[in-house]
């Protein structure tokens, strides 16, 4: 039973075309990375690995959830299935969803990590990566802010060389490093099997994070004016991931955060990588080099932050009610205006740490400044009008995910992701592709977001797409 | 805005999505004040016709028109309010932060007393603080009546208004719809709503236009011992 029960799991999550799509890239990726040297390869390895495996981390418990529709609850859960069946079903489907994003975010490097000891490092990377977000939908917000922000900061200890950290394996301490993610894969998927086996089918529902029922502190819109209260609302909350589209994966986060939270966080953030640059380069004028790896991680995450955001800026959109009121133009104008406004609020802290950097003689943190403040924002409102041309999907339901969403279109919105995350790496370390690159990227960003004819074919696509 | 004589105005209106055509050649008006139920098998093509109305869609021919304007136009937008079938409202909002802001975006003028007064017409004060995706199907429609009327718009647009509400707020929607002036458009396949909503129909079949007439004159069209559905049955059998 359990073969057929695996089969129909996947195939009413992934279309088939993802699939061989999915298959492709793993190969595409392996081969790939044997034309990059790999002494290269390992520097990329030591901040990128890090960066990427501290940040998914915590993401998985931060947005954690099981890939389960209504029409499982309502038909397939109903059926006279075995609960360990089921359960392996989809953790399995969750594990091709979830879990493959990591060989994804390492293919190029396949090559350098090829060593068995670092592939075991990366399939248990997989396992908990898809464990974590099992376990995470019972546990109350701020316990799983807690883990995860523990996690984080559990990892990226790696960067100062502690060996039992998930991040160690990519940073030079290949043994303490493995022993610690396969202890964090035994554990997490030992909790996420028993937690799937143990409850009852009607407690799946449970297993899909609901929002909570009472808003604390509501805001108030009276006496503003139609723009004044787009603002208002897109400055005082955010919702921090909205759709997440690894490996064509759309998932909702319905708890909304107050923005002056994330940016107290953000402050944080940039007061820890303002002290591990002067550490890590204290003589300014120096080559820096610690200083350029810093800036691209820290780059880097800002990018794949601002990704997250971007794409809740439409998924959560009511055109029923929006674009009734104010012309599409008008008001699509205005909540990206707001949107950047917002994402801008949280880079300031970095910009502010990188202007430091610069005016204290660290010529290199020009480009990280440049990109905070021109590459981050302009590629932000590109991904929010390429989300909104090629895939809009309205978040509609408590559900984490809905069927047929795991489709080449919706893959391809995460595609401009990758030119990101290549352009603010090379922009960290060359001011002048900083300038240009960012300059550019706001220049059509600005010339989208002013587009009547743009914002109209957005509407009608968001119109056909099922929006309401 | 050039005639007001119509509320509501489709003229040789053709809409296809791919080579699908939803509407073909879709004539019809509502007159200012009418109250009008828009009928139809499945398919078709009234909430097409509704996604004109209120702009979201264009046709590919002839033209759309409220109260004069284009539904894209903001003298339109000013007019219309609109409420689709199975509404959601803004689901990071609570239910008072949902009637606020669209009361803002619409310029109306005391935000507050229009939501206080709605949340006490619907019964949703005790919920106002309530994340709305937290409300029972119930709550949500009645939210979402409330924001479609929260301007007090002069042309109503309602995709099934009754679905998930129970009998006693049916009544006092009923009533509520009832006191407000302008003119009304209802998508809905129940006749029962239909004969409580509006006085008018206009039945539209494959995108076209099939009959346009009071609902005494559409129950006429049966003999008197014949349900009023049986009579709707047969004539968008017969278009088919």
């Amino acid at each position: 039973m359990l073969p057929k029960l695996l089969k129909f799991v996947i195939r009413t999550r992934f279309s088939r075309p993802l699939l061989i799509l999915i298959a492709i890239m793993l190969v595409y990726f392996a081969a790939v990375s044997t034309l990059i040297p790999s002494q290269q390869a390992n520097l990329i390895l030591g901040y990128y690995g890090t960066g990427i495996v501290a940040l998914f981390l915590a993401m998985a418990l931060a947005a954690g959830g099981v890939m389960i529709f209504k029409s499982d609850r309502d038909y397939l859960f109903t059926l006279p299935l075995s609960t360990r069946d089921l359960s392996i079903a989809i953790f399995f489907s969750q594990f091709i969803g979830f879990g493959i994003t990591i060989l994804f975010m390492f293919g190029y490097l396949y090559q350098t990590i090829a060593s068995p000891l670092l592939l075991v490092d990366l399939v248990a990377l997989a396992l908990a990566f898809t464990s974590l977000g099992v376990i995470a939908p019972p546990m109350t917000t701020r316990l799983r802010v807690a883990l995860s922000v523990g996690l984080a900061l559990w990892t990226l200890a790696a960067l100062a060389n502690f060996p039992l950290s998930p991040g160690a394996a990519f940073n030079g301490n290949v043994y303490g490093g493995t022993v610690t993610i396969i202890a964090l894969a035994v554990v997490t998927t030992t909790l996420a099997f028993r937690s799937l086996s143990r409850i009852e089918l009607d407690m799946m529902r449970s297993l899909v994070r609901t929002t909570s029922s009472d808003i604390k502190s509501p805001n108030s819109y009276a006496g503003k004016s139609p723009v004044g209260a787009i603002y208002s609302m897109n400055l005082s909350n955010m919702s921090l991931a909205g759709r997440m589209n690894m490996a064509g994966t759309s998932r909702y986060i319905s708890r909304r955060v107050k923005t002056r939270w994330v940016v107290a966080t953000a402050a944080v953030g940039a007061a820890a990588y303002f002290i591990y640059a002067l550490q890590g380069a204290p003589a300014p004028a120096v080559s820096g080099t610690d200083t350029f790896s810093g800036a691209i991680l820290v780059a880097v995450v800002l990018a794949f932050f601002s990704f997250f955001l971007s794409q809740s800026a439409i998924t959560n959109e009511r055109i029923w009610l929006s674009l009734t009121a104010l012309p599409p133009a008008i008001y699509f104008r205005h909540l990206i205006a707001s949107r950047v406004i917002s994402l801008m609020l949280i880079l300031a802290p970095f910009a502010a740490a990188n202007a430091v950097l610069f005016a204290l003689g660290y010529g290199v943190a020009l480009g990280a400044l440049g990109v905070v403040l021109a590459v981050i924002p302009g590629a932000f409102v590109l991904e929010i009008c390429w989300a909104a041309y090629i895939a809009p999907i309205q978040v509609k339901g408590d559900d984490m995910v809905m069927a047929a969403q795991f489709s080449l279109r919706q893959l391809a919105t995460a595609l401009p992701l990758g030119g990101v995350i290549l352009l603010v790496s090379i922009a960290s370390i060359f001011p002048v592709v900083a300038i240009a690159g960012g300059l550019f990227l706001c220049a059509v960003s600005a010339l989208l977001t002013m587009s009547g004819g743009f914002w109209s074919r957005v509407t009608t696509k968001l119109t056909e797409n099922g929006f309401v | 805005m050039e005639s007001r004589s119509n509320g509501i105005e489709l003229e040789h209106v053709s809409k296809s999505y791919g080579s699908v055509l939803a509407l073909n050649d879709l004539s019809f008006d509502i007159p200012v004040g009418g109250r009008f139920a828009l009928l139809g098998p499945n398919g078709a093509g009234k909430s097409t016709t509704l996604k004109l109305l209120i702009g979201s869609l264009r046709a590919e021919t002839g033209s759309v028109k409220i109260l004069g304007a284009a539904p894209e136009s903001k003298e339109s937008k000013a007019v219309v309010g609109y409420l689709p079938e199975d509404a959601l409202p803004y689901r990071m909002l609570s239910v008072r932060e949902n009637l606020e802001y669209i009361a803002a975006l619409r310029g109306v003028e005391d935000v507050k007393g229009r939501t206080d007064f709605l949340l006490d017409e619907l019964d949703l004060r005790h919920y106002e603080r309530s994340n709305v995706g937290r409300l029972s199907r119930g709550n949500t429609q009645k939210l979402a009546i409330a924001l479609a009327i929260v301007h007090t718009p002069k042309v109503l647009l309602l995709d099934e208004p009754l679905n998930y509400l129970d009998i006693p707020t049916q009544e006092k929607v009923i009533a509520m719809l009832d006191r407000m002036e302008g003119t009304h458009l209802v998508s809905t396949h129940i006749m029962a709503i239909a004969h409580r909503l509006t006085d008018s129909v206009v039945m539209i079949s494959k995108g076209m236009f099939l009959w346009e007439g009071t609902i005494d004159e559409l129950r006429k069209k049966g003999s008197p011992e014949e349900p009023i559905e049986s009579v709707v049955a047969r004539m968008m059998a017969g278009a088919s």
